[in-house]
């Protein structure tokens, strides 16, 4: 764990591209809302490993969204329960419950349905809120962060070691 | 773009999931083991064993091998052991989450097999002084009472009169008690009114008022004067005479009433007895439906228990769950968070459906083959009934059987079912049809033919049995002296080689009602009909000796209530003619 928000700093404090960071962390919204084993987290796994996404940042957002997940549980059951039985989408749904697809991944499932809406919406707003957080970040704290006195009292703990020390994804996005 | 792209990604995740379907191929049938055992160990509350599970994906099926359900009452006993049952899966609907099976072969179906350990699970164990305090043969014949009546035998030997009249209050014995009472209170009556009315005394005052007139002369004043006189006299007399018939007329009136209820007396224990004699005297029409109390408790107990696994079945094979078409419908999901939202499918299907089972079961009397399709809680959603087929043959206590019929859940309101069962050559040993200390009654051996026909339309029931037996033995043993038409009932009984009995139920599963009929009563009535006749009139002589003798006090002491009224008559009489006699003498002294 230590490991990986090590990782997460030093892809932060790197020159890893911001989108590499914010997509890992919007492709792991959709992970951590949506139930783990629903088959479109398969696809998900597909992107993050073959697109050059932060793996970090992946893992720790999907951990971080999965925990967020219960408390919004009811909110995702009201919104998919809202979708599904909107009179107005019947048709389209009635269409959509008699594929594979759409029942191998549970779609007819209110939680299913209200938690993949609610990531796919804030997938796009999320990836650019997340870019500007990032690159704020970089610009305006970094460079304050590493001239306070705690970043220097930090520099000198074991956890600073570890993110040294860690080499591995080169970049950022190996 | 090659900047965002990680070809080593693909590999990865190829190796993934390659590994995964590598360690599924290796886990998955010990998975599915463990959560069928896991699964219906809960479902029914004692361990539930499976030796062996294969899952298929091409073609899809699954294949179980000796799964053991324990009898959660008998856990040394399994309930139901099935030596290999094979499953071919619709994939397609797999995937859309629905068991299809298109066809399923259970064989090596067993039922009350031995354990070698315990299948009890301590925690899902019902509670067992729960358990012990129902005897379920009790509560059977209890619920059987409670629906199709008492089946009490007729007594079959004299009862104890002094026992039955020290326990029935006898009516006319009352009856004379209360006219006696009455007939007191009325004299007593009559007694102050005899007072009131004008009696000797007066009548003699009114002759010497009469004497005075007749020694009255002289001036023509005076003898007018005693003309007036005499006017009201007569008026005196004749308003008291008046008084005296208008009495008497009243008191005849009511002294016939009470002499015409002192003569019914003598009839009231004639109705007395009749009454006795119905309640506890047997008689040849209580034989006519001796049949129905024969095999009534046996065959309505039999009838309860099927309506019984009706009632629990029938929830759940009638359940509406709906999603057969039009608005979207919410389902509580089977696990996890939210709700299934369900929506018309094209062609409807139910969750889970066996298209063709064949059945291969070993069965306490041999070897019994079957086949059903159509197999699904939702009905409604497939349009299709749910058809079935047995077949045995060369069973132990049967030559053959087939059982064919069809449940209805098409339309969940209005469910039918019928079924026709076709056994012959089944043997019948050691039934106990009457359980009466004064009457046991056993069945020894019966060989014979039956036909079921079943019936159920909603909550209505139609019902019908016919069967015949030969080579009949019967076995009437009290083991004790019984009497003369006790041993007349069992002598007749057990000369029996043959007899035929017809059943019908008909009602509803909460109310119905059983007739039974059999030739057997033609038999018992022509054999016992004169014994019971003989035993009745005894019976009827000794209740009317005994209802007479206890009668004859209160008879007597009301007749002498009525013969104190007799006294009043006369003196009522009396002063009617002492009256008359003075009214002639009113005459005018000119």
């Amino acid at each position: 764990m230590i490991e990986a928000v090590a990782n997460l700093l030093r892809a932060l404090n790197s020159e890893t591209e911001p989108g590499q960071i914010s997509l890992a962390l919007c492709l792991s919204m959709i992970a951590g809302f949506t139930p783990v084993l629903s088959p479109h987290n398969l696809l998900v796994l597909l992107l993050v490993l073959v697109l050059r996404v932060n793996l970090s940042a992946f893992g720790l957002g999907w951990g971080l969204f999965s925990a967020l997940a219960y408390l919004l549980d009811p909110l995702f059951h009201r919104i998919g329960l809202a979708i599904l039985t909107a009179p107005a989408f019947t048709t389209l749904w009635t269409g959509f419950y008699n594929t594979v697809w759409f029942r191998l991944d549970r779609l007819n499932n209110t939680t299913v349905m209200g938690s993949l809406l609610f990531s796919l919406a804030l997938f796009v707003p999320g990836l650019i809120l997340f870019n500007l957080l990032i690159r704020r970040y970089r610009e305006h704290i970094l460079a304050w962060v590493k001239r306070t006195r705690l970043m220097r009292a930090f520099e000198a703990t074991k956890f600073y070691e570890i993110y040294q020390s860690v080499s591995g994804w080169r970049g950022g996005a190996v | 773009m090659k900047k965002w792209i990680r070809w080593k990604g693909l590999i990865a995740f190829a190796a993934a999931a390659v590994l995964t379907v590598v360690v599924w191929a290796l886990v998955v049938d010990a998975v599915v083991r463990r959560t069928i055992e896991a699964v219906g160990t809960r479902a029914v509350g004692a361990r539930v064993d499976l030796a062996e599970a294969d899952l298929s994906l091409f073609p899809a099926g699954l294949e179980l091998t000796g799964l053991a359900v324990t009898n959660p009452d008998s856990p040394m006993q399994n309930a139901v052991e099935i030596g290999h049952m094979k499953m071919d899966l619709d994939p397609g609907y797999l995937i859309k989450r629905k068991v299809i099976i298109n066809d399923m072969v259970v064989a090596e179906l067993r039922f009350n097999t031995p354990r070698k350990d315990s299948g009890e699970v301590p925690e899902l164990a019902p509670k067992k002084s729960e358990m012990e305090k129902i005897d379920v043969a009790e509560v059977s014949k209890a619920v059987a009472e409670k629906v199709c009546g008492k089946f009490t035998m007729p007594a079959l030997s004299q009862p104890d009169i002094k026992a039955i009249l020290a326990e029935e209050p006898l009516q006319s014995i009352q009856l004379a008690t209360d006219l006696e009472e009455r007939i007191k209170a009325e004299q007593t009556r009559w007694e102050k009114e005899l007072v009131r009315l004008a009696d000797e005394k007066t009548l003699n005052e009114y002759r010497a008022r009469v004497e005075k007139l007749k020694g009255t002369g002289g001036s023509f004043g005076a003898i007018l004067g005693a003309a007036g006189e005499v006017h009201q006299l007569q008026a005196d007399i004749q308003k008291d005479l008046n008084l005296l018939k208008q009495a008497q007329t009243t008191f005849t009136t009511d002294l016939k009433a009470y002499q015409q209820q002192v003569r019914d007396l003598s009839k009231a224990p004639l109705k007395e007895i009749d009454r006795l004699m119905d309640k506890y005297s047997l008689s040849p029409t209580g034989l006519a439906n001796l049949s129905q109390l024969i095999f009534g408790e046996k065959l309505c107990g039999w009838v309860q228990t099927a309506s019984d696994w009706y009632r629990n079945v029938e929830p759940y094979i009638g359940q509406v769950p709906g999603g057969a078409g039009g608005a979207p419908e919410e389902q509580e999901p089977l696990r996890g968070k939210g709700k299934n939202i369900r929506f018309a499918e094209t062609p409807p299907m139910p969750d889970f459906l066996i298209r063709n089972l064949k059945v291969n079961a070993a069965v306490a009397a041999g070897n019994l083959t079957g086949k059903a399709k159509n197999i699904t809680l939702d009905q409604h959603i497939l349009g299709s009934p749910m058809t079935y087929a047995f077949l045995g043959k060369q069973m132990k206590p049967i030559a053959s059987l087939s059982l064919i019929g069809t449940a209805n859940y098409v339309k969940p309101g209005d469910p039918k079912n019928n079924a026709r069962l076709n056994i012959k050559g089944l043997v019948l040993e050691d039934l106990s049809l009457v359980r009466e200390d004064s009457f046991p009654l056993t069945l020894k051996k019966a060989t014979g033919d039956l036909i079921l026909n079943l019936e159920t339309v909603g909550n209505a029931i139609d019902a019908g049995l016919k069967a015949e037996f030969g080579a009949v033995r019967f076995l009437a043993d009290a083991g004790e002296p019984q009497t003369a038409i006790a041993e007349a009932i069992g002598s007749a009984i057990s000369g029996v080689e043959r007899f035929t009995l017809n059943a019908e139920v008909v009602g509803t599963l909460d109310a119905y009602t059983l007739d039974v009929t059999s030739d057997l009563d033609k038999v018992l009535k022509s054999s016992v009909g004169n014994l019971v006749n003989a035993e009745a009139a005894k019976f009827q002589a000794a209740l009317k000796e005994q209802i007479t003798y206890r009668l004859q006090g209160p008879v007597a002491k009301t007749q002498g209530s009525l013969a104190g009224l007799s006294g009043i008559e006369d003196e009522l009489s009396k002063r009617l003619n002492l009256g008359d006699d003075l009214l002639k003498g009113v005459k005018l002294p000119f």
